[in-house]
Order: structure tokens, then C-alpha cells, then sequence
């Protein structure tokens, strides 16, 4: 993980405090006093090789501010437009004092970012930028705490050390979210943590979600999980009780969460580990994919001895604890396609797919009663977020795991280096979305499939040797002859090894 | 406040990032090669959150040597 750090103030005992951290992390800072103007002067080309740049305009220490926000903003947006890093902006600048005639008034202060709302959403719209939370790192110690105004007036580095390490593990924090995969599956329990009490102990009516204080924290940790899902993930219940019991409370009370949110319900007295393992294996998903939680530390334990890929966080009914578990990055998103908000419906058309298939006499009727649609684009760029997700999430059928970015593919095609097609599915049961990727890179007139790919959902239905046929006929209309596929075996790729096996070229 | 050279040495590891560090009352900012502008940021930031002092920016800046430093802490 390379990161450099643009900073306005002197920021080599922040990345001293972030090794510690994050070890393995190579970092590079560099001070200037008027970075914006640097940002304006300089070309992406300087840091090409830094996967994430860090923008720290400290307006907090340095009142004064040659420029107005607006045109701080500009400029990001500019350099981030220009860069192929994912592009981390503090946002310490937001409140800085301005010297111009009225801004400095006392009483003509005012929060410049309330007017900036459309360049905002233009810098949002970039999909290599996002803000760090600088300010709330303030907020929470408090200007006394986190400056040492003599430092910086000598060093140009104000920070104590309080602030230095809290800093330091916020923005490790925050790294690491970009880097790791995101989760897909919220596992819950259900006694003290979906609502409060025992089933078998308080009864039916005696279990509390509602908006008092004995219930409230469970009203609102289901009205979490509702959000939750409609961002995507996918909501599992692994309780151990009566399936019959558990089926009356969301029958009989009013509470945020239906019974037909959850997706799969593993209600029975077994091992937890063995029901997240099945919820898994249905889902067709990795274990490391999904998080559990659960009041129980022996359950806890017990998760996390046997699966410990599984995320396992505890339901703790102190109030701020339970404030400190909804803010865990596992419950975050980097970016929000529109597969991440139909995923619920998604997997729900695949649970009545597997019921069909089970129901037909052959995988041939089967896959012939779906009728199954395929709708292939090339260099479409309205599906870019979308693949660059695909490259990060998909294992199985991949053909060699190398991950873009949307800048990486959008500056592929712009540089006219080959083509992107982009595989849309679907059948009667319902829309899969983009569901596959192929890359293909020219040299001449050959071409050498750079990537392949496909979303386990659609697997086993022969959808992939369709696209693979097509795009190597759309190739040959244009005389181009395929030369070499581009397979590295990974620990999870044999589905799609066995396709690249059958592949004759 | 009186600070042993013993209680400051970890302090100095700290800021200096070597283990194997040792300083003695004679000690001052030639004689350290950690000790550079850099070293002497992060010292003040150590010694400030450790010993829970401030250090006034004239202060700061007449740090040369340990026995300076023993001097300005013995004077809080």
C-alpha cells in the first residue's frame, strides 16, 4: 500500500504514528506551505505510483486563508480529475477564515460549505475522491488538546501527541476500509439482540422492541439493519431457538424488521458454525464475506474459533458501545451501485431459480425454461463502477484477480487501448445487473484477452461460453485474431480454470 | 519538577526511534545525531505528553542540551 500525504502543516510524526500502525504501508510525505497552489502547478505524473494521496489543508491551525473555499474545492476537483490514486481528502478546510473584507467580520462568519452544494456533488461524482472526517477527530478531543500552537509556529506541525495518535489511527482506519473487500451478509441473533429478553424465558409478549428505554436500543439497531440492507447487504438470522417462536414475535409485533427481510433463517438448536456455514454455502458466498453478531460471548467464542474469516462483533446493550458497533467500517460502503441496492432481490430470484431447478427433470430443460437474456455492451462507461467492483469481489470466476479502478478503465478505453465488454443478465425470475466483464487489449491485429470475468451468481447456466463466443466473433468482424489469454491460477479461480481449459484459440 | 536522566532516556528513544540510545547530563544536540530539527519536534511532542508540561515557544527553542532541558523542567 502506497500512500502520500500533501499537507499544509509538517506531517512526518503523523506518518511516524501511522507505521506503527500499519507497517507494511509506504509512506511519503511532503510539506508545502501554499499546497493548493501546488496542486494547480502540479501534474497527476508526480505521484502516479501512490495508490492513495492524502490532502490535508490545515485551516484549522492556519486561520487565514489565501483562497476561498470555492476555489480550494475547484482545485481538488481538478487534481483528482487528473489523478489515477484514489484521492483522500481531509476535511479540514471546510471551516477555515477567509481574509476577505466580509468573511472575517464576527457575525459574517458562516459555514461556506452550505453554499457550495453543487460543486460538492461534482467533486462526489468523481469516483477516485473521498473526504476523511478530519473534523470530527477536532470535535471529539477538542482545539486544546489537539493543538500545540508553539510547535506549529516553530515547526509548522501543531499537533500534540494525543492528536498525532488519534489522527494516526483514524486515517489508518480509514485506509484500510479502501483496502479491504467489503462484507455482503449481516448475521444476527436474535434474543438481546434483535429485541431485548428471552423467548423462552419472558414469553412472546415479553420480549421489548419499542420506542421505551428497555427497548429502544433494539428498535434502533433493526431500523439499522433495514438501512443496511437496502444499501445491499444481506440480512441472515442464526438463533438458537424454536423456529415456530422466533416466526410468532415478527407475527405478533410491530417492530422495524419484517420476517421476510431476512433472507435465510437458521432457527434450531445446532452449532453456530455450522448454521454461518450453510448460510454461506447457499449464498454461494465466502465466509469471509459475512459478519455475525451476537450478545453471547460463548457463542462469540465459539464463532470465532472455528471460522475465524467470520467477522464476529458483540451486541452490547450499553448504549455506547452499541453506538460504537454501528459505526464499524464493516457495516460501510465504498461506493453504492445499483446491483448493491437490488441485492436482496437478487438473491431472493436465485432462492425461487434453485427451487425450479430442482423441480426440472434435466440442467437442459432447466436452463431452457429460464429464458435467459443477455444484453453485451463495449466501452460502456455507465458500467465502469460497476466493474471495478466486480474486479475487487469476484474470486471464482476469475480469470486472474488483477483489480481496476474506474480511472484504469475509464483511461483504458480513452487511450483507445482495447476493448471493455460489459455483460448484462437476466430471466424470467428476474434482472441479475452486470453480472460479467471481458478485456480485451490490442497489438496490431491481435488481441490478447486481458481479463475475464463473471459474478458467481450466474454460474452454471453456460451464460459464460455464450459471452466468450460473442466477443471473439465481434473481434473477427473487425479481422482481429485472439493470441494469448491472460490465466494466473489464485487459490479461488478454478471455476474459471476450468473454462480456460476448454478454451482453443 | 525534578526529572531524573533516567526517566527522560525512554523518552528520548521514543522521539529518536533507536532503541540503543543512551544519554548522559553532558549530552546535547551535536553530540546526538538523531537529534536534528525533526529529532527535536518529536521530542517536545514525547516530553510534553509524558511529563504533562508546556513548553513556551522561546523555551523550545533554547533547548541545546540535556542539561538545559533538566534546567527548564526543574524551573516548572
Amino acid at each position: 500500500m502506497k500512500v502520500k500525504i500533501l499537507s499544509n502543516v509538517v506531517c512526518d510524526p503523523l506518518s511516524a504514528e501511522l507505521k506503527k500502525i500499519i507497517p507494511f504501508a509506504k509512506l511519503s510525505t511532503e510539506y508545502h506551505e501554499d499546497l493548493i497552489v501546488k496542486l494547480n502547478s502540479s501534474t497527476s505524473l508526480h505521484f502516479a505510483d501512490s495508490e492513495y494521496i492524502f490532502i490535508h489543508c490545515d485551516y484549522y491551525f492556519h486561520r487565514v486563508v489565501p483562497l476561498m473555499n470555492r476555489e480550494v474545492l475547484e482545485s481538488i476537483y481538478s487534481f483528482a480529475s487528473k489523478s489515477k490514486s484514489l484521492i483522500i481528502v481531509s476535511n479540514s478546510f471546510i471551516n477555515g477564515y477567509s481574509d476577505g473584507p466580509v468573511w472575517g467580520s464576527p457575525g459574517k462568519h458562516l459555514n461556506v460549505l452550505f453554499f457550495e452544494n453543487d460543486l460538492i456533488r461534482k467533486i462526489l461524482s468523481l469516483n477516485n475522491i473521498v473526504f476523511f472526517d478530519y473534523q470530527s477527530i477536532i470535535f471529539e478531543i477538542g482545539f486544546k488538546n489537539a493543538f500545540n500552537y508553539n510547535l506549529g509556529h516553530l515547526y509548522q506541525m501543531p499537533y500534540t501527541k494525543k492528536m498525532l495518535v488519534l489522527f494516526a489511527e483514524r486515517l489508518a482506519n480509514f485506509l484500510l476500509f479502501y483496502k479491504t473487500p467489503e462484507k455482503k451478509v449481516i448475521v444476527v441473533d436474535c434474543d438481546n439482540t434483535l429485541w431485548g429478553g428471552v423467548i423462552g424465558e419472558d414469553g412472546i409478549d415479553g420480549v421489548k422492541c419499542n420506542t421505551n428505554s428497555d427497548g429502544i436500543l433494539y428498535h434502533q439497531f433493526q431500523k439499522f439493519l433495514r438501512i443496511k440492507k437496502e444499501e445491499g447487504f444481506l440480512l441472515c438470522i442464526c438463533s438458537k431457538n424454536n423456529f415456530n417462536d422466533v416466526y410468532e414475535v415478527f407475527n405478533k409485533k410491530e417492530m422495524p424488521l419484517r420476517w421476510e427481510d431476512f433472507i435465510i433463517k437458521k432457527i434450531n438448536w445446532r452449532d453456530k458454525h455450522v448454521n454461518i456455514t450453510e448460510i454461506a454455502n447457499e449464498l454461494n458466498l465466502g465466509l469471509e464475506s459475512l459478519v455475525f453478531i451476537d450478545d453471547n460471548d460463548f457463542e462469540l467464542n465459539a464463532v470465532m474459533q472455528m471460522l475465524n474469516v467470520v467477522k464476529s462483533l458483540k451486541f452490547d446493550s450499553d448504549y455506547s458501545s452499541f453506538l460504537t458497533l454501528m459505526e464499524n467500517n464493516v457495516f460501510k460502503r465504498k461506493l453504492l451501485t445499483t446491483e448493491d441496492l437490488q441485492k436482496t432481490k437478487q438473491y431472493e430470484d436465485e432462492l425461487l431459480r434453485k427451487e425450479e431447478m430442482s423441480n426440472s427433470s434435466s440442467i437442459d430443460e432447466y436452463i431452457a425454461n429460464l429464458n435467459i437474456k443477455l444484453d453485451i455492451r463495449k466501452n460502456d462507461i455507465n458500467d465502469f463502477v460497476r466493474l471495478s467492483q466486480m474486479t475487487e469481489k469476484t474470486n471464482q470466476f476469475n480469470f486472474n484477480k488483477k483489480v481496476y479502478s474506474v480511472n484504469e478503465l475509464s483511461s483504458f478505453v480513452r487511450d483507445c487501448k482495447g476493448y471493455i465488454y460489459s455483460l448484462k443478465v437476466s430471466d424470467k425470475h428476474g434482472d441479475y445487473g452486470t453480472v460479467g466483464l471481458i478485456i480485451t487489449e490490442f497489438s496490431g491485429d491481435d488481441v490478447v484477452i486481458e481479463n475475464f470475468l463473471m459474478s458467481c451468481r450466474v454460474l452454471g447456466r453456460r451464460i459464460e461460453s455464450s459471452f466468450f463466443s460473442f466477443v471473439i466473433d465481434d473481434l473477427s468482424k473487425e479481422n482481429k485474431r485472439i493470441k494469448d489469454v491472460r490465466f494466473i491460477k489464485t487459490p479461488k479461480n478454478n471455476p474459471a480454470e476450468e473454462f480456460f481449459k476448454t478454451i482453443k484459440l | 519538577m525534578k526529572v531524573e536522566i533516567s526517566e527522560l532516556l525512554p523518552l528520548f528513544r521514543n522521539a529518536f526511534n533507536n532503541q540503543d540510545l543512551s544519554i548522559t547530563e553532558k549530552s546535547d544536540r551535536h553530540s546526538i545525531a538523531e537529534w536534528d530539527s525533526m529529532g527535536h519536534l518529536n521530542l517536545i511532542v514525547e516530553l510534553e505528553d509524558n511529563l504533562n508540561v508546556s513548553f513556551t515557544k522561546d523555551e523550545i527553542e533554547s533547548i541545546r542540551s540535556i542539561k538545559e532541558l533538566m534546567e527548564i523542567l526543574e524551573s516548572k
